[in-house]
């Protein structure tokens, strides 16, 4: 039974991965058989509550994930007690708990039971405290030893086996502890995870492949049955890097070094593939050796001295490990030069050799052979094949290297070149002025993959490669891709409108913005820096902003509609065809003042800075007329500002037309209220005619006789308001005439008094 | 900036269909390939959303960032003098007729401007409006809301 524990939870992306690898129904069933130690009810939850159990603590991971494969197939309760056994080694017996079982997937060895189980382990226990990690390994492994003592599997050999044994018989499992011995040699691994996973996106099941060779491998009595066994189910068989190393791939993916895959000896390995026997490797490494030793000192050209002083460095960092300990990069890249026709010029015979090999392979499976074929054309034509990765290592190497300060390096090469030898800490010190430029091969050639996809076809995203620091590809809210170098600059590729524009420091990015506008044949834009505005004068210093803060401020922006991009300079904000970089207390303008560029600053000054700002360089004056009489609309209050008198009064006139705009909407409110009385009057209702003044009363009432009266009721009031005032004077003219007529004053109708109206007046008067 | 007559028949008719206030934010649907508008907590549960509405820029209520109705006077005095019963009336009128409705309330919008407030000159309008000089006179027929 193999336990391999890793810890999880220290971003949502992380717990997002880990979920969806144990629920992958790919190759293979996944359950959840048991939640414990939480009273929810499905897996999501159970992490959730991890995760905010590690919220409110000061740990950094949420879980921990252990994968379980037992060798034979266990019963419910041997999981049970399997799972229990793991926790209290881990000390979480109270802890919160997920279990998957993972079955019908593939396994290296036939004898072993195709299902295995992942169990998640909060980080965090009910009493807020976290579990502790030291010891852990030793922990595991003593956990697996009795498991399996226990369940009658085979003991695993262990690269600890002292420390475990010590273990064993401190928690009282001397029987255990007495069944262990220690391996001649530690027992090498024929796979990694991380070269499984790798295997498996490039479309090849390592284990079923691995199994298929040792299966060949048995089958076979010698070298030439085992090389046609091999042929037959697709695989080739290459010399190694080192001496007595074969290495199988199958259609140029590597499935592993035979020796490990068969899990023999090299030395028997090789004894039995003797007339294979890797001859040329064993020449060419003592060459090298030789070579290493004479041409150090005899030429003291810096160039040449730096190139073997690289070798020198690799070959004794290669010494300094332990030969026994697994080599995961070499197993990781076994022969690759051998393998790879472009890096090897010595015998093109032989590469066209193994092209027509790998084609006629690649046919008769109906593999995509296009990079093949186009690799063989490229061979055929002379020309020299690099692929993409192979130039991205090459020029982020070349970046390496140019990037070392000579300064640091010179001692170390006087003291070789007077026969010293580098100490660790030199050796450390050519390490750390690699590593400084050097970016993970991997981390490079996804941005550089990015930049490809975003940038116009047939450009060539690798000489940029080592420049990338950021690449932000559109997405559904953002129509533009963005890249960011490592010197500061930004680039925007519009590729709708085929617009190019730069931001920020011009340097790589100049560069870069330039070869994608020749590209497309457009022209650059570069949106200089304008303007720097703070919340007041103390705000103006420049300070890092942690990612949190930056993340933060995003979210801010995002919120209030705009589209912003967390860098690590800060947090960059679209307005318009202008950027604004914020940095919390002060901000800048990139790309001049446009409208949309004051209106995010006007509004982060008036929700965050407390309604005030301070604007800092200079300034035109057509700049601060424009900022001014905008702050004037929304109430900012802008210090360091001289706004010229024109636009004053400017301001001042504004004032007026917003004070008749409110003059005339208020008089038009009550205008709607009369216009609308006249109206429902005219049709008839008294209780709006008794609201009306007495010259209205009068012109509904008696002006007009019930035709008219059922005319006007049927207008609409937009076209009554602007008659008010005619129908007032003629009201005017109709009382005057009344009381002439009739010598008493007008009495508009009274409205009809309603019943229960009545019964509260008797109610009142009795 | 003067109204187009297809933007005063999107805003009738979405006022007199109710959709107003408008919704601030929206959420991309994938399946459709289009941003939905919606209120800010269902477009939070979804992984692409955002706010429509950018702080600091206009916002009408019923057309969002389009605001060239909602800052026009006349019309917006016209609409005053609606009632909430008169909108689909004017949503049908706006839907035939979009041009001459925007000039007859425009208009009207400007004789009401006029007629409240002696600082806005009334306009000269072709059309006149139907109560343009009437009553011509006095009424000669019942006058039954008088007592007798």
């Amino acid at each position: 039974m193999i336990l391999t524990t890793v810890r999880h939870g220290r971003t949502g992306r992380d717990v997002k991965n880990l979920l969806a690898h144990l629920n992958k129904q790919l190759h293979q069933t996944s359950r959840v058989i048991r939640i414990d130690g939480v009273p929810v009810s499905n897996a999501d939850d159970a992490i959730t509550y991890m995760q905010a159990m590690r919220d409110a603590s000061r740990a950094t991971v949420a879980c921990h994930h252990i994968s379980i494969s037992p060798r034979v197939h266990l019963t419910d309760e041997q999981v049970d007690e399997a799972v229990q056994r793991i926790l209290a080694a881990m000390g979480a017996q109270d802890h919160a708990y997920v279990l998957w079982k993972h079955g019908e997937k593939a396994r290296t060895g036939e004898d072993v039971a195709d299902e295995h189980y992942h169990l998640v382990v909060g980080h965090i226990g009910p009493d807020g405290r976290a579990l502790d990690d030291s010891w852990s390994y030793i922990r595991m492994e003593t956990a697996a030893r009795t498991l399996e003592a226990d369940f009658g599997e085979d003991l695993t050999r262990s690269r600890f086996t002292k420390s475990v044994a010590e273990e064993l018989r401190r928690i009282g499992r001397d029987d255990v502890a007495d069944m262990l011995t220690m391996p001649p040699t530690p027992p090498p691994s024929s796979m990694s995870s991380k070269t499984r996973a790798k295997a498996d996106r490039q479309g090849l099941d390592l284990p079923e492949a691995q199994a298929a060779v040792r299966a060949a491998w048995t089958a076979s009595d010698s070298p030439a049955a085992f090389r046609a066994a091999l042929a037959d189910s697709g695989f080739e068989i290459a010399n190694g890097n080192r001496p007595g190393v074969f290495v199988i791939t199958k259609n140029g993916i590597d499935v592993g070094a035979l020796d490990r895959i068969v899990k023999e000896k090299r030395a028997a390995v090789a004894a039995r593939m003797k007339e294979e026997e890797n001859e040329r490797s064993a020449e060419t490494a003592r060459k090298a050796e030789k070579r290493r030793g004479s041409d150090l000192f005899r030429d003291p050209g810096r160039p040449r001295i730096l190139g073997e002083l690289a070798t020198f460095v690799a070959a004794a960092r290669r010494s300094r490990e332990p030969r026994t300990e697994p080599n995961r990069r070499d197993q990781r890249g076994f022969g690759r030069h051998d393998r790879d026709p472009g890096s090897s010029k010595s015998d093109p015979r032989a590469h066209r050799k193994h092209l027509r090999e790998n084609l006629a392979i690649a046919q008769l499976r109906g593999a995509d052979f296009h990079a093949l074929r186009a690799r063989a054309k490229a061979v055929a034509n002379g020309r020299d094949v690099i692929s993409l990765h192979r130039r991205i290592v090459d020029r982020a190497a070349a970046a390496s290297f140019r990037s070392i300060d000579f300064a640091d390096i010179k001692p170390i090469i006087t003291k070789m070149a007077a026969g010293g030898f580098p100490d660790q800490s030199e050796l450390d010190v050519l390490r750390e002025g690699r590593m400084k430029s050097l970016k993970p091969a991997k981390s490079l050639d996804l941005k550089t993959r990015l930049l490809a996809q975003i940038a116009p076809r047939g450009f060539d995203a690798s000489a940029f490669s080592s420049d990338l620091h950021m690449v932000k590809v559109p997405s559904p809210g953002r129509s533009t891709a963005r890249v960011m170098t490592r010197d500061g600059g930004w680039v925007e590729i519009d590729t709708r409108t085929g617009v190019i524009r730069t931001w920020g420091p011009s340097g790589r990015a100049s560069v870069l913005a330039a070869a994608l506008a020749s590209h497309l044949g457009t022209e650059v834009q570069h949106l200089a820096k304008t303007a720097t505005i703070g919340a007041d004068a103390d705000a103006l210093h420049v300070t890092k902003l942690s990612e949190d803060k930056i993340e933060s401020l995003t979210m801010w922006w995002t919120a209030r509609g705009y589209v912003a991009v967390a860098a690590s300079d800060g947090c960059w904000i679209d307005a318009g065809s202008a950027r604004i970089k914020d940095h919390g207390n002060h901000m800048e303008i990139h790309g001049g003042l446009t409208e949309e560029a004051i209106n995010a600053t006007l509004t982060k000054a008036e929700q965050a800075w407390g309604g005030g700002l301070f604007l800092d360089g200079e300034w035109t004056p057509a700049e601060q007329d424009a900022i001014w009489i905008a702050a004037q609309r929304r109430g900012v209050d802008i210090a360091n500002c001289n706004p010229s008198a024109k636009i004053q009064a400017a301001w001042k006139r504004e004032q007026e037309a917003v004070a008749t705009t409110t003059r005339t909407l208020s008089a038009a409110r009550s205008a709607v209220v009369v216009a609308a009385d006249v109206k429902a009057a005219a049709g008839g209702d008294l209780e709006a005619l008794e609201r009306l003044p007495k010259p209205l009363q009068a012109f509904v009432s008696s002006f007009l006789d019930d035709d008219q009266r059922k005319k006007l009721s049927a207008e609409g009031v937009a076209y009554i308001i602007p008659e008010l005032q005619r129908f007032q004077q003629i009201g005017d003219g109709e009382l005057a005439e009344y009381e002439r007529r009739t010598g008493r004053k007008f009495i508009a109708p009274k409205p009809r008094r309603r019943d229960n109206d009545r019964d509260n007046e008797n109610r009142l008067d009795v | 900036m003067a109204v187009q007559p297809h933007v005063l028949r999107r805003y009738i008719l979405e006022r007199a269909n109710g959709r107003s206030p408008r919704h601030e934010w929206a959420y991309y649907a994938p399946d459709l390939a289009a941003w939905i508008r919606t209120d800010e907590m269902t477009a939070r549960r979804h992984e692409h959303h955002q706010r429509i509405r950018v702080e600091g820029r206009p916002w009408c209520d019923v057309l969002g960032h389009r605001t060239d109705v909602a800052d026009d006077m006349p019309l917006q005095m016209y609409f005053l003098t609606l009632d909430q019963d008169d909108w689909p009336r004017i949503a049908a009128a706006a839907r035939e007729h979009p041009a001459r409705c925007l000039r007859e309330w425009s208009a009207s919008g400007k004789k009401i401007m006029a007629a409240v407030t002696s600082e806005t000159a009334a306009p000269l309008s072709d059309v006149p409006g139907p109560l343009d000089g009437w009553p011509a006179a006095r009424g000669e027929g019942q006058r039954t809301m008088l007592p007798r």
